[in-house]
C-alpha cells in the first residue's frame, strides 16, 4: 500500500512538472508565431517551404497546417527564431485558420498575383475575416500582403522570355495596383456585411439572441465617414512581392524579421 | 499503365511522385477537394474526367498514397499496389516522414519494381484466363497489417493457432499429390535456402504475444506477399491442373508448407503457363519438371483458418489462391520455423532477383534485435496510450456516436458514411498521451462536422447583387423545394423591401392567391405571422381586359410593418421583384390564365421585366413539388435552364430525417442532368421547432456539400439567421 501511495505521488509530481514545463515551452512558442494565410493555390506551401529549406519544394493542396521554426536575421544582423505555421486555404478549413490566429504574433497574407483579377472578392474575402478577426483587430497585429508569383505577372508582359521578372519599379506599380483593388473591394465588403443577417447564436432563434449575435461577429473595418485604405487600420500592413517557386523570398524574409522586431 | 503515382502529406507536401504521362486537369487536387475534405474518404475510388483515383492513408505519418489510372483499364491491382508501396515506402523513410528535411525521397527504384512486378502478374493473369482478381486483395492488407500496427497481429494470432493446430492433421491426397507436383519445381530450387529460414522464423515466434516484434519481422515476408500472393493466383499450371482435380486437390492442398514453399515455384509456373495454351514441347517439359516433384508433398489437412473456411469454393483457381494468401499471415506469428523460413527466404530470393534493391529483405537478424527492444517498451508504450489505433476498438465508439447522430435526425446513410471516413482517417494513429480513444474520436469527428458544415464558397449575396448591380443586371434567384417546406414565407422574409419600390411601377400587378387576404390584413404589426404567404407580382406583358387586376394598396403595409429574405434585402437598399411561379397550385391557375401555366416563362417575364427597370434582384418562387414527380421535376429544370439564374436555392424544412438526403439529392441530381446548374444553397426552414434534432442541417449539406445560407426560425420576418456552425455541432455532439 505505501508503495503504492509513494509511486502515485511520484507519478502525480512527475506529470506536474512535465505539464509546468509543457505549458511554458507552448507560451514561448506563441510568443513568436506567424501564420501563412490566403486563398488555396496561392503559393502559402511553397513559400513556406522555401523559407525553411532554402530551396523550392512540390507541394499539393494542405489538408492540414504545418509548422517549424526559421531563423530570420534583424536589420542589425541578430538572429531572431521565429515559428511560422502554413495553414490550408480551403475554405473549408477556415475553422483552423480562426483558431489559430487568436495566438499569432503576425500574419502572412499570400496572394497569388498571376490570378488575382479572376479572384479579387475571394481574396478581399479572405482579408477581412483575418482583418477584422478581434484579436487582429485589437492587439495591431502586423500583417504582411505577399505578392506571389510574379514571375508568372512578369511573363505575361508582351516580349518577356522565359525568365523575366520584375523590375523594382513594377513591383512597386504592382504593389499599388493591388492595394488600391484590395481596399475598394473591401470597401464594398464592409457595406454589405454590415447588412448580413445575425448567426443564430443558441437553437431557440430568439430575435434578441440573434441580434446581439449580429452586432458581435460583425467588425466594421476601417474609418466609417471615407471609403477604405489600409493606413485607417490601426494593424502594421506592410506588402511585399515574391516568387517562391524561384525561390525569390528576400522581401518575404526581411518582412519576417519586421515582424519579429515589432 | 498507371499515369500517375504521388505521394504526399496531408500538410500539402509531395514527398515523392511520379507521372506517366500528362495528366488531365489536376486530379489529385480534386480529390481533396471533394473527397477528402468532405469527408468521403469511405468511399473506394473517385472519378475525374476519363481517370481513376485510387487512395490510402498513411495516418501515423500524415501521409496520402494516391494511383490515378485510365478508367477503362480495369486494374485490380491498384489496392495491393497501393498497400505495398505504402509499407515499402513507410519502412524505408521511416524517420523522415514526420518532417520534411530538404532530402528528396529516392523510391524510383523500388516503386518501378513493385510496379514491374504487379504488371507481370497481372499480365500473367490475363493471359491465364481472368483469374478472379479477389483472391488477391487478401494478401496486401495483411502484409500492411504487420508492419503498420501492432494490434492486428494479435486477430491473425487468432487466426494462426489454428491453423497450426491443424497442421499436424495432414492426409496425403492422390489429388493434392497431383496439385503439389505442379509446384515441385520451386521447393527443389528453395531447397539450398532454407537453412537460411531459420534466421527469420525466431523472430516470428515471439511475435504473437508482443505487439512490436511483429513490425520487424514480418518486413521480410509482407515484402515477398504480393509476389507470390499474386504468382498463386497466376500459376498457370496450377490452374489448370485443379481444373481437372479440382474438388478433393483444393482442400487437400492447404497446409503442406513445413516442407514446401508452394509460392516461390509459381513464377516459372507463369512463364510456363504461356506456352501452355500452345502446347508447344516447351510446355512439355515444363509439366515433366512438375511431374518428379509430385511425390515429395502429400498434401495435409488445410487448416481451418478463417480465411480459407470462408471463401467460397468459387473455382479451382479460388481455392489455389486463399492458401497461398493464408501463408503470408501465418507466418509471422506461426511456430512452425521451416514454413516461415521459407517464406521469408523465397521472399528475398525473388525479391532480389526482381528487384535488386529492396531494403526488407536485407535483414532478418536485425529484425529480430528491434523486435526484442520493442518489446520491452511496449509496456510504457502501452501506458502512455501510445497504442496505435485499429478498426477492431474504434467500432464500438464509433458505434455510439453513429447512435448519437441518428438520434439527432441525421439521416442513417450519413451517419454511418462520416463514421466510416472518420475510422479511416484514424487508423493508424496514437492516441494522445492524456486522451480517451472517446476523445479522440470525438475531436475529430467535430473537425470533420466542422469542415462539412463550413460553406466552401462564401456566398455573400448582398456582395453579387451589388457586382450584378455594375454591369446592369437584375440578381436571380430561384426558390425550389417539396411542399409546405415555407418557400414563399422565406422567399417574403429576403424580399421585403419590395414594397417601396413597387409605388413607382405601375406595370407591376399584385396577385394575392386566395389566402393572401387573410395573411396581409390580419397581421398586427411587427411580429405578424406571414406563414404561408404567398405575394405574387409578376408583370403582365400585355395586361388583357379578362385579367383581374388588383389594387395593389393592400400589398402596401406602412414601413414599419416589413414582411423575411425580401425584409432583409430590402433593409440593405436592395430593389427586389418577386415573380411567383407556381403556376400549377390550385387556385392560381385562373390568376394566370393570362400568361399560361409555362412558369419558366413567367420567370423569364419577371426577369426581363426586371432588367428593363433596374431592378437589382429577382426573387423566383416556385411552386412545391416531391421530388418524384418527374413532370413537375421537368418543369423546374426548364425554368433554371432558360433563365440562368445566379442562385438555386432549396428550401428544406429542418423536421426531416431521411428523406432530406433524397429530396435533395434528387433535386440536385435532376437540375446537374438536366441543365448543368446545381443548387448552390440550402434554406432550412422551422428550425425553431425541431429542438436540438438538428441531424436534417448535416444531412443537407453532406448531400450536396452546398452550405446553408439562411435558417428559418420563426414566422415573423425577421426571424431568418445565418447557420452558427459551432451550435449545431454542440447540438449534434450533446
Amino acid at each position: 500500500m505505501l508503495l503504492n501511495g509513494t509511486i502515485g505521488g511520484i507519478i502525480s509530481l512527475c506529470a506536474i512538472v512535465i505539464t509546468f514545463i509543457l505549458l511554458r515551452w507552448r507560451k514561448k512558442n506563441v510568443g513568436n508565431r506567424v501564420a501563412f494565410v490566403g486563398l488555396s493555390d496561392s503559393g502559402k506551401t511553397v513559400l513556406f517551404h522555401q523559407l525553411r529549406l532554402g530551396k523550392p519544394w512540390p507541394t499539393q493542396m494542405s489538408m492540414r497546417e504545418s509548422e517549424d521554426d526559421i531563423l530570420v536575421t534583424d536589420p542589425r544582423g541578430k538572429p531572431l527564431s521565429l515559428h511560422i505555421l502554413d495553414m490550408p486555404g480551403h475554405s473549408r478549413l477556415f475553422y483552423r485558420v480562426k483558431e489559430v490566429l487568436p495566438t499569432v504574433r503576425g500574419v502572412l497574407f499570400v496572394v497569388d498575383a498571376a490570378s488575382f483579377g479572376e479572384n479579387k472578392q475571394a481574396v478581399a474575402e479572405y482579408l477581412y475575416d483575418v482583418l477584422a478577426n478581434p484579436h487582429v483587430s485589437k492587439n495591431r497585429v502586423p500583417v504582411v500582403l505577399v505578392l506571389n508569383k510574379t514571375d508568372e505577372v512578369a511573363r505575361r508582359k508582351e516580349g518577356a522570355n522565359e525568365n523575366a521578372a520584375l523590375t523594382e519599379k513594377e513591383g512597386e506599380e504592382l504593389v499599388e495596383h493591388m492595394s488600391t483593388q484590395l481596399a475598394n473591394e473591401i470597401d464594398l465588403l464592409r457595406r454589405t456585411r454590415a447588412g448580413s443577417h445575425g448567426s443564430m447564436s443558441d437553437l431557440s432563434g430568439s430575435r434578441a439572441a440573434g441580434a446581439a449575435a449580429a452586432a458581435s461577429d460583425f467588425v466594421f473595418l476601417g474609418d466609417q465617414k471615407h471609403s477604405f485604405a489600409f493606413s485607417q487600420l490601426a494593424n502594421p500592413i506592410r506588402f511585399c512581392c515574391a516568387s517562391a517557386q524561384r525561390g525569390e523570398a528576400d522581401q518575404v524574409q526581411k518582412a519576417l524579421s519586421w515582424i519579429a522586431t515589432r | 499503365m498507371i499515369d500517375h503515382f504521388t505521394i504526399f502529406s496531408k500538410a500539402g507536401a509531395v514527398l515523392w511522385s511520379f507521372s506517366s504521362c500528362k495528366l488531365k486537369g489536376n486530379p489529385v487536387n480534386e480529390l481533396i477537394k471533394t473527397v477528402l475534405l468532405e469527408e468521403r474518404s469511405s468511399q473506394s475510388s473517385f472519378n475525374y474526367f476519363s481517370q481513376t483515383l485510387k487512395w490510402i492513408f498513411a495516418n501515423e505519418f500524415d501521409l496520402v498514397f494516391v494511383a490515378v489510372y485510365q478508367q477503362m483499364l480495369n486494374m485490380f491491382y491498384i489496392d495491393q499496389l497501393l498497400e505495398e508501396v505504402k509499407r515499402c515506402f513507410v519502412e524505408m523513410f521511416r524517420t523522415r516522414l514526420l518532417k520534411i528535411d530538404g532530402e528528396p525521397y529516392d523510391f524510383n527504384q523500388q516503386f518501378f519494381s513493385l510496379l514491374r512486378d504487379f504488371e507481370k502478374t497481372a499480365e500473367e493473369s490475363r493471359i491465364a484466363r481472368k483469374v478472379p482478381q479477389f483472391t488477391r486483395k487478401t494478401p496486401a492488407p495483411k502484409g500492411a497489417a504487420h508492419t503498420s500496427s501492432a494490434p492486428s497481429t494479435s486477430s491473425e494470432g487468432d487466426s494462426a493457432t489454428p491453423a497450426a493446430g491443424a497442421t499436424p492433421s495432414a492426409e496425403p491426397n492422390p489429388t493434392a499429390a497431383e496439385n503439389s507436383a505442379v509446384r515441385v519445381p520451386s521447393p527443389v530450387a528453395d531447397a539450398a535456402p532454407s537453412p537460411q529460414q531459420a534466421v527469420p522464423a525466431p523472430p516470428g515466434t515471439p511475435s504473437p504475444s508482443s505487439s512490436p516484434s511483429p513490425s520487424p519481422s514480418p518486413s521480410p515476408p509482407p515484402s515477398a506477399s504480393p509476389l507470390p500472393g499474386l504468382g498463386s493466383s497466376i500459376d498457370p499450371s496450377d490452374i489448370l491442373r485443379q481444373k481437372g482435380v479440382r474438388p478433393r486437390g483444393g482442400p487437400g492442398r492447404f497446409v503442406p508448407k513445413p516442407n514446401s514453399s508452394p509460392k516461390p515455384d509459381k513464377k516459372p509456373g507463369k512463364t510456363m503457363r504461356r506456352w501452355d495454351d500452345n502446347l508447344t514441347p516447351e510446355e512439355m517439359a515444363a509439366l515433366n519438371r512438375s511431374r518428379p516433384a509430385a511425390p515429395q508433398p502429400p498434401r495435409p489437412a488445410p487448416p481451418p483458418a478463417t480465411e480459407s473456411a470462408l471463401r467460397p469454393p468459387t473455382g479451382p483457381i479460388d481455392l489455389d489462391a486463399p492458401l497461398d494468401n493464408e501463408e503470408p499471415d501465418e507466418e509471422p506469428q506461426s511456430d512452425e520455423e521451416p514454413q516461415s523460413g521459407t517464406w521469408g527466404e523465397a521472399s528475398t530470393e525473388e525479391l532480389l532477383a526482381g528487384s535488386s534493391a529492396r531494403p526488407q529483405g536485407a535483414s532478418p537478424a536485425g529484425g529480430a534485435e528491434k523486435t526484442r527492444v520493442g518489446g520491452m517498451f511496449s509496456f510504457f508504450k502501452g501506458l502512455a496510450g501510445q497504442r496505435p489505433i485499429d478498426e477492431g476498438m474504434l467500432q464500438p465508439v464509433l458505434d455510439r456516436f453513429r447512435q448519437v447522430l441518428l438520434r439527432k435526425n441525421v439521416a442513417q446513410d450519413i451517419a454511418d458514411r462520416l463514421c466510416q471516413s472518420v475510422a479511416a482517417s484514424l487508423v493508424g494513429k496514437k492516441v494522445p498521451t492524456f486522451a480517451t480513444l472517446t476523445n479522440t474520436v470525438r475531436t475529430t469527428l467535430e473537425e470533420s462536422l466542422t469542415r462539412i458544415l463550413t460553406p466552401r464558397r462564401n456566398i455573400d449575396i448582398l456582395r453579387e447583387i451589388a457586382a450584378a448591380r455594375e454591369v446592369h443586371r437584375p440578381y436571380v434567384m430561384v426558390f425550389c423545394g417539396v411542399n409546405g417546406v415555407g418557400k414563399s414565407t422565406n422567399l417574403s422574409k429576403v424580399s421585403d423591401n419590395l414594397h417601396p419600390q413597387l409605388d413607382d411601377n405601375s406595370n407591376i400587378f399584385a396577385f394575392s392567391l386566395p389566402h393572401l387576404h387573410d395573411i396581409i390584413l390580419s397581421k398586427g404589426p411587427r411580429g405578424r405571422r406571414c406563414g404561408r404567404s404567398s405575394f405574387h407580382f409578376f408583370r403582365i406583358p400585355t395586361p388583357t381586359a379578362s385579367f383581374p387586376r388588383l389594387p395593389t394598396t393592400p400589398l402596401h403595409p406602412p414601413p414599419t410593418r416589413r414582411p423575411q429574405i425580401a425584409f432583409w434585402l430590402k433593409q440593405n437598399g436592395v430593389k427586389v421583384l418577386i415573380a411567383g411561379c407556381d403556376s400549377f397550385r390550385s387556385g392560381a391557375v385562373e390568376q394566370l390564365r393570362g400568361y399560361g401555366k409555362d412558369a419558366a416563362s413567367i420567370a423569364f417575364a419577371a426577369i426581363e421585366h426586371a432588367r428593363q427597370q433596374r431592378y437589382d434582384c429577382v426573387l423566383v418562387d416556385t411552386a412545391g413539388r416531391m421530388q418524384d414527380n418527374e413532370m413537375l421535376m421537368q418543369a423546374l429544370v426548364k425554368l433554371v435552364n432558360t433563365n440562368n439564374p445566379d442562385l438555386v436555392l432549396f428550401v428544406g424544412e429542418a423536421l426531416v430525417g431521411n428523406d432530406a438526403v433524397d429530396q435533395l439529392g434528387r433535386f440536385n441530381s435532376k437540375m446537374v442532368e438536366g441543365s448543368h446548374h446545381q443548387i448552390d444553397g440550402i434554406v432550412l426552414t422551422k428550425f425553431d421547432t425541431i429542438d436540438d434534432k438538428v441531424g436534417a442541417a448535416l444531412s443537407m449539406v453532406y448531400t450536396t456539400g452546398h452550405p446553408i445560407l439562411f435558417v428559418g426560425t420563426g414566422q415573423t420576418y425577421t426571424d431568418i439567421r445565418r447557420l452558427n456552425v459551432r451550435t449545431v455541432i454542440r447540438a449534434l455532439l450533446k
